[in-house]
């Protein structure tokens, strides 16, 4: 039950094994390198740096720095409902993915470089199936970047 | 020497009904073809762009099929993906044969058929051409992309964008206007650009490419096949290329900076010496960051240099007189190469309406796809009139 377990996936992910339930909340799945101290995501089998085969997962910092965002109005993907807030994010350790957003009803509630935390949201409806795909957003947070 | 571009094909580009890649992709090659003079069997090698044939059920062997239609078999052809820098790509892959020494001639095309195709078909394309497994499956679109491009760029800047997003929606528009090929062949104003609906914060509809039907075709051959087979050939400078690399910041091309860089280098021109430029404006974002990236403006100054009117047709430095992809349309194998089709046809003063007086030379640049914000090929062709 997800009521009972707050920071369990409530669903199938978007992008599968991108998110994990930590203790301390979800967490973006990504890989750590054994042989180079790379981090990076999606993980992957081995290090994109160095290629060494000795990396495992590991959960990414929850909290980033928006570095650009938008709301898509028209044209979203289908599945995706609009408005579709999104933008792309630096994790601390300078990893740049793009995300949905949370929390954000037009622009004027983003400005590049302010602090964001990871939150994980239905993102998507399967045309077909009618199924909810749940992945990584991001919300805007008060504090330091 | 440099090779030479003996003869271009360019079709109609818009809603090209009830025509297929195979279709449109011969007419073109056989007006590049027939322009070049040359017997089609001296073509030796063949390159073609193209994004979504084989997924959409087209043709995989696209390349073949549209050579089929002009009689050309047996010789090499290889199809060449890069998303919406396929086909300058391929004219890349085709200069390099014949600089090479390889081959004598080679032919380079792109051909992409966007409209009749099922949205979501076309839509995921698109969205294939970032890293789509974590991207395009969280639903990256590229006016998306261009969206927060320009709202990072506004927020570094401190500048307002929008102003000078509508003057190259405008402008491109009006340039498409007097090209009998584009899609859009009409002049918009400023208050119909800013009363189209919003498609990614600050990009209205107008500031958007549309995905359109087109095929383009270049013969490209050594300098001394070019002697007395064209009156008018153009000369090849350089094609460069370069992909992604990490860690830029959003508000500028950092990569197309670098590949600029590489055939400013090689060829000892820079961007004064420049008459004429098309350049990637897939979102008018483009067209800004892309100002820059070439080094026809500094850093943070495209868009007073828009506003300026110095991208104008008769400004002093015109940028996408084609109408650019926003006006002439993008389907997105065949843009690079229509790149340089209008290069070709500035450059041999046959570009009508649209000639800028002296040109002789001019500057392609592609772009293609997206990994993580950053754009994933980016190209410029440097073309010279002989």
């Amino acid at each position: 039950m997800v009521e009972d377990h707050p920071n369990d996936i409530p669903g199938p992910l978007v992008v599968p094994g991108s998110l994990s339930a930590a203790p301390d909340g979800p967490a973006l799945v990504g890989g750590a390198c054994g042989a180079c101290s790379n981090t990076f995501f999606p993980a992957t089998e081995f290090c994109p740096q160095c290629l060494s085969t000795a990396v495992c997962e590991t959960n990414l910092p929850r909290r980033g720095t928006l570095e650009a965002y938008t709301v898509v109005e028209a044209g979203a993907q289908p599945g995706f409902e609009t408005p579709f807030p999104c933008g792309f994010v630096t994790l601390e350790g300078s990893i740049r993915l793009f995300a949905p957003l949370s929390g954000v009803d037009d622009v004027d509630d983003c400005e590049t470089g302010a602090p964001v935390e990871l939150v994980v949201e239905a993102v998507r409806t399967d045309p077909e199936t009618g199924e909810t795909g749940y992945g990584h957003a991001f919300e805007p947070v008060e504090g330091d970047a | 020497m440099s090779p030479a571009i003996l003869g271009v094909g360019h079709t109609r580009f818009g809603e090209l009904d009830g025509e297929d890649v195979t279709d449109f992709g011969a007419r073109a090659a056989r007006e590049a073809v027939l322009e070049s003079n040359l017997d089609p069997g001296r073509i030796e090698e063949a390159y073609v762009g193209n994004v979504g044939s084989a997924a959409q059920i087209q043709t995989g062997s696209v390349g073949q099929a549209i050579l089929r239609g002009v009689g050309i078999g047996s010789i090499p052809v290889t199809r060449v993906e890069n998303a919406c820098s396929s086909s300058s790509c391929a004219l890349r892959e085709a200069v390099r044969a014949v600089r090479s020494g390889d081959v004598a001639v080679a032919l380079a095309m792109g051909v992409e058929k966007m409209t009749g195709v099922p949205t979501d078909v076309a839509m995921g394309d698109m969205a294939g051409t970032s890293y789509a497994a974590v991207e395009g499956a969280m639903g990256m679109t590229f006016m998306g992309m261009y969206g927060c491009v320009a709202n990072a760029y506004r927020d570094h800047y401190g500048t307002e964008v929008e102003p000078a997003l509508t003057r190259v929606a405008v402008k491109n528009h009006a340039n498409g206007a007097a090209n009998p090929l584009a899609h859009f062949q009409r002049s918009v104003s400023a208050g119909s650009v800013r009363a189209s609906p919003v498609v990614a914060d600050p990009l209205r509809l107008y500031h958007c490419s549309p995905m359109s039907d087109g095929g383009t075709a270049v013969v490209v051959a050594a300098d001394d096949v070019a002697e007395g087979c064209h009156e008018t050939p153009v000369s090849v400078e350089t094609v460069r290329m370069g992909t992604w690399s990490p860690g830029s910041p959003l508000y500028r091309d950092a990569l197309t900076e670098s590949v600029a860089g590489d055939a400013y280098e090689q060829t000892g021109l820079g961007p004064d010496d420049l008459d004429v430029v098309e350049l990637h404006d897939a979102a008018a974002m483009g067209e800004l960051l892309r100002c820059e990236a070439l080094g026809l403006c500094d850093d943070g100054g495209a868009a007073s240099f828009v506003l300026e009117g110095h991208t104008a047709r008769d400004g002093r430095m015109p940028v996408n007189t084609s109408g650019g992809l926003k006006a002439r349309g993008h389907p997105i194998g065949a843009t690079g190469l229509a790149q340089i089709c209008e290069l070709v046809w500035q450059l041999r003063v046959e570009a009508g309406p649209r000639q800028v007086d002296g040109a002789e030379v001019g500057l392609a640049q592609n772009a293609g796809g997206s990994l993580f914000g950053k754009t994933a090929t980016s190209t410029v062709t440097i073309l010279a009139a002989s």
